[in-house]
This record gives structure tokens, sequence and C-alpha cells, in this order.
């Protein structure tokens, strides 16, 4: 991704006259988003992948001066996506096994917290579009088109955390997305995965549809810890 | 409190420098990400120590007072500002200057249904993994009120509390929850002080954490998970219904 073009276009993409201030902050703001969305983009669990990251290298890509990319930088690190290495440089943070499942586990949290809540305040619309995520499917099974089925599996499950309306939930499961989205990717090829997981999604559907707070909690959290315990067993990649 | 005014206590000479406690020949380098890391932890405790819900306390944070009571240039306390904004404690404001940041009554209760979350998934996970005699220490938290009302000793019994959630949560031997858990503690704590001696909530709080221990050492992991979930739950749904004083 050409990383000045995208700054520029960011920039000239505002109205007229509804230009913000370009103050440090939102340079360091900018440069945040471009990183974090280039790392996003980077599949970093492929063997052959370069994780380092030379700032001279960052600098002259986005166009700014070294302060805003090390504050970038400094919030990314925070945020255990890179590691500076002492007189090494800056590394992108490959997670091993233990951490994925710790991170799954913790989005089974959040999501089965996200659909009770869902269940008491999304209203019967919201609800209704779930089911729409994966029409394309009904007719043919997802093994057909697993690249469709991997997106519109990752959509259902970003859909029913934002169905429970906790900006702190959205937030908090934000920094996760990134890599249970690549784990998602990997495993949903794996042992008929795929078939089995949109049997899961239309129970979810259901008691979200019929406000069964404690069913749609407990069939939220039983689906990804299932994945944690399939991550568990075969995915010895990862280490 | 009487000095309600005062602004933000910071003490340089609180954690020990990082490179001074590697032992002899294992010195850390001293460069930057120290000092940041360490100015980090100094301003984010300062802030936990803050009553920020009191509404005499001053807010504002003054970069070069920081500068000068941390005796760090600028911009390790840039830095370390940088990250407590990205993590929400505080928000700058253009012209104007740096604020600790009070949650609304809503995000208030957003908090504690992820840490409801959170926790009674750690309590799952601790049903599972944790050890006899780990579990075992639970109780202890509550021997002193065992004999006398926790009414009687309401800021022990707060304590003691606040022991209680955080250990469940280090029982779940999840270092990501222990973690995204960090950040939400500073105001939960703020919040369970606030409440705990409302309605005879002590009373009552006792009562649940008694059942949630005796789940885990039955190692009835739906069980554990659904008290210590709900225990929390009931913290949001009373705050909803009486905290009115943090809109």
């Amino acid at each position: 991704m050409n990383m000045t073009a995208s700054i520029i276009q960011r920039a000239a993409s505002t109205a007229p006259l509804a230009l913000a201030p370009l103050n440090a902050t939102s340079l360091r703001d900018q440069a945040y988003a471009l990183l974090k969305g280039a790392i996003a983009d980077t599949d970093i669990y492929a063997p052959q992948q370069e994780l380092r990251l030379d700032e001279r290298q960052l600098t002259t890509a986005l166009g700014v001066s070294r302060t805003p990319i090390r504050e970038a930088l400094s919030v990314l690190e925070q945020e255990g996506f890179i590691r500076t290495v002492p007189r090494r440089g800056i590394y992108i943070v490959r997670k091993s096994k233990r951490e994925i499942i710790e991170m799954i586990h913790m989005w089974a949290a959040l999501e089965s917290m996200a659909a009770r809540l869902a269940t008491q305040q999304a209203s019967d619309e919201d609800i209704a579009k779930l089911r729409h995520l994966f029409d394309e499917f009904q007719g043919s099974p997802p093994s057909e088109h697993l690249g469709e089925y991997s997106d519109a599996n990752i959509a259902f499950h970003t859909a029913v955390i934002a169905l429970g309306g906790s900006q702190t939930i959205v937030d908090a499961t934000r920094n996760l997305l990134l890599h249970v989205r690549a784990i998602r990717r990997a495993t949903i090829t794996q042992s008929d995965r795929a078939a089995r997981s949109i049997i899961d999604h239309l129970n979810i559907i259901e008691a979200l549809e019929r406000r069964d707070t404690e069913l749609a909690e407990r069939l939220a959290r039983q689906h990804t810890l299932d994945l944690a315990a399939h991550v568990e067993r075969y995915c010895d990649f990862l280490d | 409190m009487s000095n309600g005014a005062r602004p933000v206590q910071l003490d340089p000479s609180g954690p020990p420098l990082l490179a001074a406690s590697g032992g002899p020949l294992a010195l850390a380098p001293l460069n930057t990400m120290s000092l940041r890391d360490q100015a980090y932890v100094l301003i984010k405790n300062a802030i936990a120590d803050t009553d920020i819900y009191d509404p005499k306390q001053e807010l504002r944070l003054d970069e070069r007072q920081l500068t000068e009571a941390l005796g760090v240039s600028r911009t390790p306390i840039r830095e370390a500002l940088s990250l407590l904004e990205q993590e929400g404690f505080i928000c700058t404001v253009p012209r104007r200057g740096i604020y600790i940041v009070r949650k609304s009554k809503r995000e208030i209760i957003e908090m504690i249904q992820v840490w409801a979350a959170l926790e009674s998934m750690a309590a799952r996970l601790a049903t599972l993994h944790a050890t006899d005699a780990e579990m075992a220490k639970l109780r202890h938290l509550f021997d002193e009120f065992m004999n006398s009302p926790p009414a009687e000793h309401l800021s022990e019994y707060s304590d003691a509390n606040i022991a209680f959630h955080t250990a469940v949560i280090a029982l779940g031997g999840s270092q990501t929850i222990v973690d995204a858990t960090r950040n939400l503690l500073s105001h939960a704590r703020a919040i369970r002080r606030a409440t705990i001696g409302q309605n005879d909530r002590a009373a009552r709080s006792i009562v649940d954490h008694l059942n949630i221990i005796e789940a885990l050492e039955r190692r009835d992991t739906e069980s554990a998970e659904l008290l210590t979930r709900q225990h929390t739950l009931e913290l949001a749904a009373h705050i909803e219904r009486h905290c009115d004083f943090l809109d």
C-alpha cells in the first residue's frame, strides 16, 4: 500500500473549510492509524514474512518528522503489536499459541457479554441483519466459497459485538481483532469447521431473535471457546 | 476530603529505577524507553491514587510541572502522556491543556460489564487450571470479617473486596485477561469504594463471594462462571439505579 498517497488522500477527502488543524497529535494519530492498518494487512503468521520495521523508511513513506512516528510506534508497542529490541530494531510481534488462545478466551467473554446485552437492547431490525450476512451460503455449502465465508464469519462476530451497544466492548475487541481474524482465517478450512460454524451461527441468531438472554450468551461463548480448543489441539504451527 | 483541590501527587522516589533493581552485572540499558515506562507508571499510579470523582478535584495536568517533578526531559513525559491518552486516562484539549478523564455513568456501567465478562471467564478457567492451594487462599481474604459484620469495617472490607476480585482474575491464569482488566481497575476500584457503603451492599457482597469460592472449590465451571458474572452485573444494575451523581 502506498502510505504517502493514502495520507494525502485522507487530508484531501475532508470537506472544504472543515479541515482539522494539523497539530502534532493529529499527525501522530494518522501515523498510528496508517501503521496499524498496514500491520493488519500483513500476513504476520506467514513464515517468510519480514517482521522488521525501519523507522527511517516509515518517516520517508509517511512524509512526516520522526516525532509523530515515534509517538505512534510507542502506542503500538504499548498495545503489543510491535517490540523494540535494543540495537536491533523494531519488530512486528507474532503471538505465541498460548497468547492466541488467551485472546480467543477474552473474545469469547466479550462477545458473549455483547450477545447478552443485545437480547436486552438491540432492535429487531438490527438483529434481522445478522441473517443476511449468510444469505449467499444458503444454497451451496460454505466449503465451496471458503474465502467469502471466512469474511462473512468475521463480519458476523464483529456484528454481534456491535449489537451489544457497548462502545467499551467494541474498543476492547478492536485490538484483538487483528490476531483473531488471522486465526479464524487460518482455521476455517480445517476439519469441516465452516459447515459446523454456520450451524452455530444460526443457533446464536435464533437465540438473539427470541431474546433468550442466557442461551444467546452461552451459545456465543461456547462457539468461540470451541475455536480456542481447536487451536489448542491442531495449531502447533504457531509455536 | 478537606484539600480536595490538591494537584495530583507525584512521588519520584516511588518505584525503584528499573536498572538499579537488576542485581550486579545484570543492568538493563538506560535507554529512553525505560524513562518513558517509568514516567508512565508514576503518572498512572498518581492518577489511580487521586479521587477523580470528587467534584473539587483539580483534573488539569501541567506538563512542565510533571517534567520538573519527575526530573526528566519532556520527551519521555510526552511519550508517557501519549500512552495514557491512548488508554483513555487523560485527554488533550487544544489550547487548554491536558486533563484527567472522568468517566460518565454510561461508560462506568460499560466498564463494569466488561469486568463481569472477563472475571467470569477467569473463574471458568480457574476451575479448569488453578491448584487447590491457590483456591484456598481466597477464603483467607475474608477471615477477619467472619466474626463481625463487614459494615463495621467498611474501608478494610472494601480493600478485601477489591483484592478478592483481582485474585479471581489472577486464578484464571490468563495474562491477557489480567492485562485487560488492569486499565479498568482504577475506575472500578473508585466505584466499588463509593458504592460498598450503600444499601447494605457489603453484607450481601460477602455472601456472594462465599458462594463463588465454594463453586470454584467444587470445580463447578458453569456455576462459578455464572455466579461471578451475576455478582458484578448486579453492581452495574445498582449503579444504573442509584449513582446519578456520576452524571
